[in-house]
């Protein structure tokens, strides 16, 4: 039989679209191990599995090809993440102010993310630094969309700080994600063994019945579990 | 201490995970859950079940019946909440109603007619319910402060959950709100969360917010801890009278307590937090399990046991709790020093301390003159942080324990007179009738009231009860 990778050779799919493929219930896992077992929580499933396939796009140093490179890829991510990010919040706090109705503000927050993000290009273009251009048009939408996680983050949240201190979380996943999807050698061996993806059924299966304490929650419940026995 | 302690814990303590995945998922049927969620549904199933709740002044669906909704048919004061809400979100009071027909807060502002529409309008938009999804509106009349909390709680009512699992009350918390909770019981803004002992309605420790445990309320000189809450014996049959009505099997229920009417049942959580845990010092998982599967037959059972054994000193079982002395807040007792010297004082019994602790000049009565120069040599540190302090405490013991054979050992001790490594030393002291053995650390009390406190770690032989203290001269 042939190789997985043999396969996608012969009908000429994209590498970077198979790993991808490959990597997406990876990633899901992780983000679940990060909340029951670590305590870490993010912004849903939606926005760290977006956040973590832009840094890895960015960080493809050729096209076809599934060489990256993770400092690029975090530097452009990162970069974007934040103009997207700070766009949302200053806008959305500009309007708050006003009583429109949700959509209607998410359209003219989106409105002002897509702005932003034409201005980098610009500026990127006109600066002579092209990294950040190379981003494909799918990628651009998934990233603004991103926005409307935030702002509903900040729509429904009574405190501001609990808000960044969410979005950050949900960033620190994001990263911990795509440095484990740019591993070459478990890219390669995916791509090998792609059956082994089936892997994440088990580690799903006991992240779903792990009933101990989240990591975090040792941190909480420091002084109840800090006591001597009497 | 430390590591070890911590891992020895951990199966005391009851985290997010066991909660939803057992003691949710497994014991709170759906059925159940709707009616705790819906507040309506609540309010009606304990009317039915002859259990106080305040009383319901109006509902509003719909935008169609806000447009037509009668103001007038509301009295100057009622509390106004969104039905699916959740942690207190959403929830506004008034007070009083202006010449002007607008409505009074308790910190003095004032609401219009349009206002409160507007209010209105962001409830039936689900802003404060799970999930965003559509709400409704309940007005209810307000429950006043009653007056033994007048000096305890700032602006708002303060508020008393009580844990029942298995028809038996497990755990129970007393939320005071404060000036930075904006006169609300609610934890995450800042509110106090006091633990309260389940045998006798008494709050033990406390949290304030995110700055962990405290003695005194914020920016003022009162404990916490000691306040009998009133009503306490019908509020625990109550709790377990709503549990029977609900079959929520693992609830926690809040109560708010009027001045006139008593205690009433606000609000039914199928989701209980679990800052309570924080609140009491101590974990909910051990007593869940030691609730788990017992029979309880009546009401009366149900609150037995869980005085019997959750009640009292937090370890103690059932077996150490027949035959305690009952004792008051300040008791006449006996000390033995380390040559037999007997020496009779008045001591505060005080649960809110972990240890317990006496004068210098006491000290030096009872034999214990060289741990008197150990503190004056000032090789105990003062002043330093509660990392560096715990760490200290063996080393610090081992380096002195030859030079002074009287030292039992050395604590960190962080309280109201600043934080500093104490030397504890055995004593023997009799109350009532019982002697016994304990730690207990030496330190100036000079200027208190009393040479001698005796802590929690010194009482588990005891029931403390607050109203006795007038017995004694």
């Amino acid at each position: 039989m042939n190789s997985f990778s043999d396969l996608v050779v012969q009908f000429d799919i994209d590498m970077n679209v198979i790993i991808t493929l490959l990597f997406l219930p990876l990633i899901v896992t992780i983000v679940g191990f990060a909340r029951y077992v670590i305590g870490v929580r993010s912004l849903g499933i939606y926005a760290p599995i977006v956040l973590t396939f832009i840094f890895y796009e960015f960080g493809i140093t050729k096209p076809g090809s599934i060489e990256s490179d993770v400092f690029q890829g975090l530097k452009f991510g990162l970069f974007l993440t934040f103009i997207i990010f700070l766009t949302t919040v200053v806008s959305y706090k500009i309007l708050k102010k006003w009583a429109l109705h949700y959509y209607s503000k998410l359209s003219i927050v989106i409105t002002s993310v897509v702005l932003s993000i034409i201005g980098v290009l610009v500026i990127a273009d006109l600066t002579n630094n092209p990294g950040i251009l190379k981003i494909s048009v799918f990628s651009l939408i998934l990233i603004a969309s991103v926005s409307e996680r935030y702002m509903n983050l900040f729509a429904f949240n009574k405190s501001t700080k609990k808000a960044v201190f969410l979005s950050l979380e949900t960033l620190g996943i994001s990263i911990l994600c795509y440095l484990v999807i740019s591993l070459s050698s478990l890219q390669n061996l995916l791509l090998d063994y792609p059956l082994l993806i089936l892997l994440n059924l088990p580690i799903a299966y006991m992240i779903g019945r792990f009933s101990g304490l989240r990591l975090t929650e040792y941190y909480r419940f420091r002084d109840v579990l800090d006591t001597e026995e009497e | 201490m430390g590591i070890t302690n911590i891992l020895k814990n951990r199966n005391k303590v009851l985290g997010l995970n066991k909660r939803n995945l057992t003691y949710i998922r497994k014991y709170n049927k759906d059925k159940a859950k709707e009616i705790a969620d819906n507040k309506i549904l609540t309010k009606t199933v304990l009317e039915a079940a002859d259990i106080p709740t305040p009383k319901l002044l109006a509902v509003i669906d719909d935008y169609r019946q806000l447009i037509n909704f009668d103001w007038s048919t509301l009295p100057k004061s009622f509390v106004m909440k969104p039905v699916f809400g959740l942690e207190g979100g959403g929830i506004d009071i008034f007070f009083n109603r202006d010449e002007q027909g607008r409505w009074i807060r308790a910190d003095k502002s004032r609401v219009s007619e349009a206002d409160l529409k507007r209010q209105c309008i962001d409830i039936l938009n689900g802003k404060y319910s799970l999930a965003q999804e559509p709400d409704k509106i309940l007005f209810e009349e307000r429950v006043q402060n009653h007056k033994a909390f007048k000096y305890y709680s700032y602006k708002g009512i303060p508020d008393i959950r009580i844990i029942t699992y298995n028809n038996i009350p497990t755990m129970a918390m007393l939320r005071l709100p404060t000036r930075e909770s904006e006169g609300k019981a609610n934890l995450a803004l800042g509110a106090v969360g006091a633990g309260i002992d389940i045998a006798t309605g008494v709050t033990t420790s406390a949290i304030y917010g995110k700055t962990g445990g405290i003695e005194y309320i914020p920016g003022t000189k009162i404990r916490v801890s000691g306040l009998k809450i009133p009503y306490w014996e019908s509020m625990l049959k109550y709790a377990i009278q709503a549990q029977k009505a609900t079959n929520l099997n693992f609830a926690a229920i809040d109560f708010l307590i009027d001045r006139e009417k008593g205690p009433m049942i606000v609000e039914m959580n199928a989701r209980p937090g679990l800052s309570i845990q924080l609140a009491n010092d101590d974990g909910l998982r051990w007593r869940l399990r030691k609730a788990y599967g017992l029979k309880v037959s009546t009401i009366e059972k149900g609150i037995r046991l869980g005085k019997d054994l959750f009640g009292g000193t937090i370890e103690a079982g059932v077996e150490q709790l027949t035959g305690k002395d009952v004792i008051g807040i300040v008791e006449n007792i006996t000390l033995y020093g380390k040559e037999d010297q007997e020496s009779s004082v008045k001591a505060k019994i005080d649960t809110g301390a972990d240890s317990t602790s006496m004068d210098k000049a006491l000290a030096i009565k009872l034999g214990f003159d060289s741990i008197i120069k150990l503190i004056d040599s000032g090789r105990l540190p003062t002043g330093i942080s509660s990392s560096e302090g715990h760490a200290l405490e063996k080393p610090l013991y081992e380096e002195l324990k030859d030079e002074y054979p009287d030292l039992a050992e050395v604590r960190f001790v962080q309280s109201s007179h600043g934080s500093s490594m104490r030397p504890y030393v055995n004593l023997s002291l009799k109350i009532q009738d019982t002697k016994f053995e304990t730690k207990a650390s030496i330190y100036d009390r000079s200027k208190l009231t009393y040479p001698i406190i005796v802590g929690r770690k010194s009482l588990f032989k005891f029931l403390v009860d607050p109203s006795k203290k007038n017995q004694i001269k």
